[in-house]
């Protein structure tokens, strides 16, 4: 039986008991309920994370898939000052030399400080310090290697726990990735087509690190070339560790497409490498060259000097990052007489035999003097073109007349932007007929009073080539995915318009082959095994004097723009230069860096030699053989 | 059997003492089987847990290849380009030069003609089950 003080002892355990249940009942309703919303933040922040996976930016590839641009994920290097306490100068000693920074800078980095809050004034330690950006990952996995031998004279496991704790986060902990994914944009070939390429730059904001295009075509094709970016929802354990089991979204990044240039690497660097040569030649102050197919208006090779490293585009002054081809027009001189000359043609106005007199070298109009660089008589409209009389096409431009003048300038492309896939394009200077002054029909035949830019006096030229038709300039040849399967947009070459008859087209061409011969204007453009049809081009440069522009002696830009072989062309090169030193004609300055550029570039694209000059050469190589002989 | 029927009637029908056997061994078949159920759930989250940490380091190493990738891939790059090659021959003193035309058999083939044209060329499908062209 149950004593009564064993009953009250029963009574007051359960009351006990009951007390305690509804205690810890309330404890769990107060906590699950009344403080659901604030705990389960708390915990999420404790656990859960999410991160944006960044997506490889795109390659820029040349015409045989060799990349122009690529890139690699790269590392933030962050500090937490706070951690390394008073071993700042061991720690900059050691990374000074990993990230290449100078000592004290790093160290100074690397004191810990007080910062405020802007918005309450509250101090806080500063815990976070970017050391360097855009470090490879195999340079970050030597710091944290390096990092682990800090202090490594110190006897850490004699140390209290809380010194034993220090130690441990300076080594592991103090020096850290940013979370955030990068990227390294790499250009392998250096500044090598850094104008078509152009360069991109790293927008920071607080979840990711976005690499942005700012120029050529990274700028222009930023949104094929960035992709899609991905996305992890995670829970992570108590130190820090990923529970792959609670992965809530798991999203891959898609990489951006790869644009793929009718550029090629190899024309590229011939190309450039004669330029370079040229410009310790001649020192002028800008130097540019564009190779394009005639038949399709691919854009082969495209370069200017002075270059750019697109590493470090902040390093050069802002005039060189500019793509003179594209976004600078000039007066181009005599190469622009092919657009009267072909206009005639087409229109039969002349014939190449017809006859003009060329005035012994001095001719007024309207009172005002023209002048030729020669003294010639009675010329026929092919002479004109090998002499390059500027008389000679004037008296061509009278005849055909302005309207028409107007007309085929146009038709071949000038005064209008080209559409060229690359930004800051300009139209060039044309000016509409009721502001030519009463001397612009003598002047404009001889590519004054006009302003053309490289691009179109190069696909003009290309257009004489391709039978009067004028190509659309082609620098994209397609966009690839990941895969390698070709997307849309797609392209393909354009005819903008037959600018004249092929007819007209092969007779201008007969008349340019005798350009680059003896007796032309050019005959060091020459080559041995090909016929080269082109036009040189040298036309005074108009500088600004006491706020007018006037022609100053001694300023010029020079040209040559030329395409062979001349009966089936493969290849137009213009080269421009402006302000030549140590000579100024374009025959005798852009002709022999046109010889040598296509000299090269036939052998690379391996262009059969034409039969007729092989065999020439053949006789003339069996002819000299005796006479070497009896010499030796 | 032959107990039972000799045994009285009232001595039959009333309870047998201490612990029946067929009850016992239910509750033990239910206890191992609540025992099975609860070491099953834990190995069962032992092993996602251990899945999870391979599937973890497999990432990880599959990153590691990635980027290893990516830097051969860079180099492989810069080893190519015709700066790097013009280079090395002038660093290794090769004496490579350009071969003269008449050291040159060309071979009955095509000019040179950009690779996008000549090669073939697939177009991603707009979609599914619809080639949108091909080249050759």
């Amino acid at each position: 039986m149950i004593k009564e003080f064993q009953f009250g002892r029963l009574t007051l355990l359960a009351c006990l008991l009951v007390t305690a249940f509804c205690a810890l009942g309330f404890r769990l309703v107060d906590l699950q309920v009344r403080q659901h919303e604030i705990l389960t933040s708390e915990a999420d922040d404790n656990t859960k994370r999410s991160a944006l996976r960044e997506p490889r930016r795109g390659e820029i590839r040349d015409i045989q898939g060799n990349p122009l641009a690529t890139s690699v994920f790269v590392k933030t290097v962050c500090a937490d000052p706070t951690l390394i306490g008073d071993y700042h100068d061991d720690v900059a000693r050691i990374l000074a030399p990993l990230l290449r920074e100078r000592v004290d800078t790093l160290a100074e980095k690397l004191k810990p400080r007080i910062l405020r809050y802007a918005t309450n004034g509250e101090p806080v330690f500063n815990q976070y310090v970017v050391l360097k950006r855009k470090v490879r990952n195999e340079t970050w996995a030597h710091i944290k290697s390096a990092m682990t031998n800090v202090a490594a004279h110190v006897p850490i496991k004699e140390l209290p726990r809380k010194e034993r704790r220090f130690y441990h986060n300076l080594r592991h902990a103090a020096v850290f990735a940013d979370r955030r994914e990068d990227q390294l944009r790499v250009y392998p070939n250096g500044g090598l087509a850094a104008h078509v390429l152009g360069y991109v730059r790293t927008e920071e904001d607080k979840s990711s690190l976005e690499t942005r295009g700012q120029y050529g075509v990274e700028s222009e094709f930023d949104r094929y070339l960035d992709g899609t970016k991905g996305f992890r929802e995670y829970e992570r354990d108590s130190r820090g560790r990923e529970l792959v089991t609670y992965r809530r979204a798991d999203y891959e990044p898609t990489p951006g497409m790869n644009v793929v240039l009718t550029i090629d690497s190899g024309l590229q660097y011939i190309v450039e490498t004669e330029l370079i040569e040229a410009w310790k030649k001649h020192t002028p102050l800008s130097v540019s060259a564009i190779a394009v197919r005639p038949r399709t208006g691919e854009i082969l090779a495209l370069a200017t000097l002075p270059n750019f490293d697109p590493h470090h585009p902040g390093d050069f002054q802002l005039d060189t990052l500019r793509n003179r081809i594209v976004a600078d027009s000039y007066e181009p001189g005599s190469t622009f007489k092919i657009v009267v000359v072909a206009g005639a043609l087409n229109d039969g106005a002349v014939t190449l035999q017809d006859r003009f007199d060329c005035e012994q070298g001095v001719f007024y109009h309207k009172g005002v003097k023209l002048r030729d660089h020669h003294g010639y008589g009675m010329l026929s409209v092919e002479e004109i073109i090998t002499k390059s009389s500027n008389i000679g096409s004037a008296k061509i431009g009278m005849k055909m007349g302005g309207e028409r003048l107007q007309k085929y300038i146009r038709d071949f492309g000038f005064g209008e932007r080209s559409g060229i896939q690359l930004p800051g394009e300009i139209p060039g200077i044309v000016n509409p007929l009721k502001k030519w002054s009463g001397i612009s029909i003598t002047r404009i035949p001889m590519g004054h009073e006009i302003g053309v830019t490289a691009l179109q006096l190069v696909m003009a030229m290309s257009a004489i080539a391709n039978d009067g038709k004028l190509m659309k300039p082609m620098l994209i040849d397609r966009i690839e995915n990941s895969r390698g399967e070709v997307v849309p947009p797609y392209y393909f070459p354009t005819e903008v318009r037959q600018a004249i008859k092929p007819s007209a087209a092969r007779q201008m061409v007969r008349a340019l082959k005798s350009v680059p011969r003896k007796g032309g204007t050019a005959p060091q453009a020459a080559l041995e095994h090909y016929t080269v049809a082109g036009k040189t081009g040298t036309a005074q440069k108009p500088v600004k004097v006491n706020g007018r522009y006037r022609y100053v002696a001694g300023k010029y830009f020079a040209s040559f723009c030329g395409f062979f072989p001349a009966a089936d062309p493969e290849i137009c090169i213009l080269v421009v230069f402006d302000e030549p030193k140590n000579g100024y004609y374009g025959g005798t300055v852009a002709g022999p860096v046109f010889q040598r550029i296509a000299r090269r570039a036939a052998k690379y694209m391996n262009i059969p030699p034409e039969p007729e000059l092989l065999e020439q050469l053949e006789l003339t190589r069996l002819q000299d053989a005796p006479r070497t002989a009896q010499r030796n | 059997m032959k107990e039972m029927e000799d045994m009285p009637l009232d001595e039959r029908s009333a309870p047998a003492p201490g612990v029946q056997v067929g009850t016992a061994l239910r509750v033990f078949c239910f206890c191992v089987f609540i025992g099975a159920v609860s070491v099953g759930y834990l190995y069962q989250k032992n092993q996602l847990e251990t899945l999870g940490r391979e599937i973890r380091a497999k990432e990880t190493e599959l990153d590691r290849l990635k980027t290893l990738n990516e830097l051969n891939r860079d180099k492989l790059a810069r080893m190519q380009t015709h700066r790097y090659l013009d280079m090395k021959v002038k660093q290794l003193r090769l004496g490579l030069v350009e071969p003269r035309e008449e050291q040159i058999l060309r071979l009955e083939e095509a000019p040179y003609a950009s690779v996008s044209r000549t090669s073939a060329r697939r177009y991603v499908r707009r979609s599914a089950g619809a080639e949108v062209a091909q080249e050759n």
